[in-house]
């Protein structure tokens, strides 16, 4: 999302992800000990806290890292994105240590569709609550970002900086925010891999932050529902390799995938192709 | 009364000093036109007004308030528009949407629009398509649509008969006349087609290497001698 409004591969974006997981876990312990019992309230309000707060991680991010090398070579925000992402790390790894932490599972049943014999085909409803979720957030950030003021704005900004001021577009303050509502989706999904998983350590936005990178150059770079269609089909990849293959190759699959894309079809699936009549 | 006064303006990039103590005056609901070789600094000028690049050292009253030390979105916001050097249109968005981030700073008035499709009706009947794909003369009347979208008081319009046929130019220049007459904008005309904005201003300067070298109405510049021999020859 952000390189489609900004037109910069964030590298970070994957370690604020996985601040993101820590910052809920950190306030679900939290209203535990404060004595929430009710799970679906206590979650809702971690979502919302985790939000916030990774947001406000994502806005830093952005005006350490970024903002003072605008203008400068195409490469120098990358190279910092990636210092920012080991930085990120480490400064995780020292404060909340390099072991991994468990969440016991939270939500738990099941839904059966039907039944064969012995097997079943079922959807856990935490399945269930990350597919709505994916579906609802998107869809809304589909509809900010094609009708609303803001959402021309960041547009505006992408295509052409200089133009953007000059329509009165504060140009920092729309690329803030654009970081900012990146953050918080981040943080929705670090939460949801929380929730499903239920372990965490520092590293996990590493191989995450990789991944979401090769489901948005198979999807084409900077087109939202690119991004998603690369996701479920690296996912699907995915699954089906460790299925019909060997579970320890998966990631091999994945990221052949992402050379062979990158050979044959740069723009992507779905991607807009570069030459354009300016 | 002057709606855009310069004074004593440097400007430049870096190291290097394009405008070198300039002093303009732009009345309200006036046409003035800033006419001048390649490399001038016509276009550095139109800039500076809008605040990129920063003025080192003069003052630009808009209004009596003084703009040098503002952002580029703030001046904007004040009521002076730009329709930059190469038009600069959003390639990726619609001619709807382009006109839309005209009025960003405004609230967006259907109104405004549909002088804008009289303006331009042509844009109306593109209103759906890409501005990348629009031909030069259509991105033309979106620029100066799109600026004019923010109802300013004060119109920059830098070179809009750049690279255009002479049929668009004078569909342009009729365009430009209107909004001045009809809507009261002021417009600070920036051209390298000098009898055509010399015709069309009231007043008129001459910017050679970054001063001032003549000023007059638009009658007394075209009559000039020397600017007959520089700017008209020919034309």
């Amino acid at each position: 999302m952000v390189y489609g409004i900004i037109g910069m591969i964030n590298f970070a974006h994957g370690e604020i992800f996985m601040i993101g997981a820590f910052i809920a876990l950190i306030f679900y312990l939290l209203s535990e000990t404060m004595g929430l019992t009710y799970v679906p309230f206590a979650l809702i309000l971690v979502l919302l806290l985790s939000m916030i707060f990774t947001g406000a991680y994502g806005w830093a991010v952005e005006r350490l890292a970024y903002r003072p090398l605008r203008g400068s070579f195409r490469l120098a925000p990358l190279i910092s994105a990636i210092g920012m992402s080991i930085a990120l790390q480490n400064y995780v790894q020292l404060t909340q240590g390099a072991r991994s932490k468990t969440l016991q599972p939270l939500i738990e049943g099941e839904f059966t569709f039907w039944q064969i014999g012995n097997s079943s085909v079922v959807l856990s409803f935490m399945q269930i609550i990350i597919v709505g979720t994916t579906v609802l957030l998107m869809t809304v950030f589909s509809v900010l970002i094609a009708k609303t003021s803001l959402g021309r704005a960041q547009r505006a900004c992408e295509q052409d900086l200089v133009m953007a001021a000059l329509v009165g577009i504060d140009v920092n303050k729309t690329i803030s925010l654009t970081f900012v509502l990146g953050a918080m989706l981040a943080a929705v999904a670090g939460m949801m891999v929380l929730l499903n998983y239920g372990v965490i350590d520092f590293y996990i936005g590493f191989l995450a932050g990789i991944k979401a990178f090769t489901a948005a150059v198979l999807g084409g770079i900077g087109s939202l529902p690119g991004a998603m269609l690369g996701g479920l089909l690296i996912g699907l990849i995915e699954t089906f390799w460790s299925a019909y293959f060997t579970i320890e190759y998966k990631d091999v699959a994945a990221f052949s995938i992402l050379i062979v894309v990158l050979i044959f079809r740069p723009s992507g699936l779905l991607g807009k192709p570069e030459i354009e009549k300016v | 009364m002057a709606c855009l006064s310069i004074k004593g303006l440097r400007s430049g990039y870096g190291n290097i000093e394009v405008l070198k103590g300039i002093s303009i005056d732009v009345n309200a609901g006036e046409i003035v036109t800033l006419i001048g070789a390649n490399g001038a600094g016509k276009t550095t000028l139109l800039m500076t007004i809008c605040g990129s690049p920063r003025a080192s050292s003069g003052e630009i009253l808009f209004n009596d308030c003084n703009v040098v030390a503002k952002a580029t979105h703030e001046i904007m916001g004040l009521g002076i528009s730009h329709s930059p050097e190469g038009r600069r249109i959003f390639p990726h968005m619609t001619v709807l949407e382009n006109l839309q981030l005209g009025s960003f700073t405004k609230h967006f008035s259907e109104k405004r629009l549909r002088h804008v499709y009289d303006l331009f009706p042509v844009l109306y009947e593109r209103k759906q398509q890409r501005g990348g794909t629009l031909s030069g003369g259509e991105q033309q009347m979106l620029a100066i649509g799109r600026a004019f979208m923010a109802r300013p008081q004060l119109l920059l319009l830098d070179e809009p008969s750049l690279g255009l046929a002479p049929l668009m130019v004078k569909r342009i220049f009729e365009a430009i006349n209107e909004i001045n007459e009809v809507h009261g904008t002021a417009i600070l005309l920036v051209e390298q087609n000098a009898l055509q904005a010399l015709r069309l201003a009231n007043r008129g300067y001459v910017l050679v290497n970054g001063k001032i070298l003549l000023a007059g109405s638009g009658k007394e510049l075209l009559t000039n001698k020397d600017i007959q021999k520089a700017y008209l020859e020919g034309a």
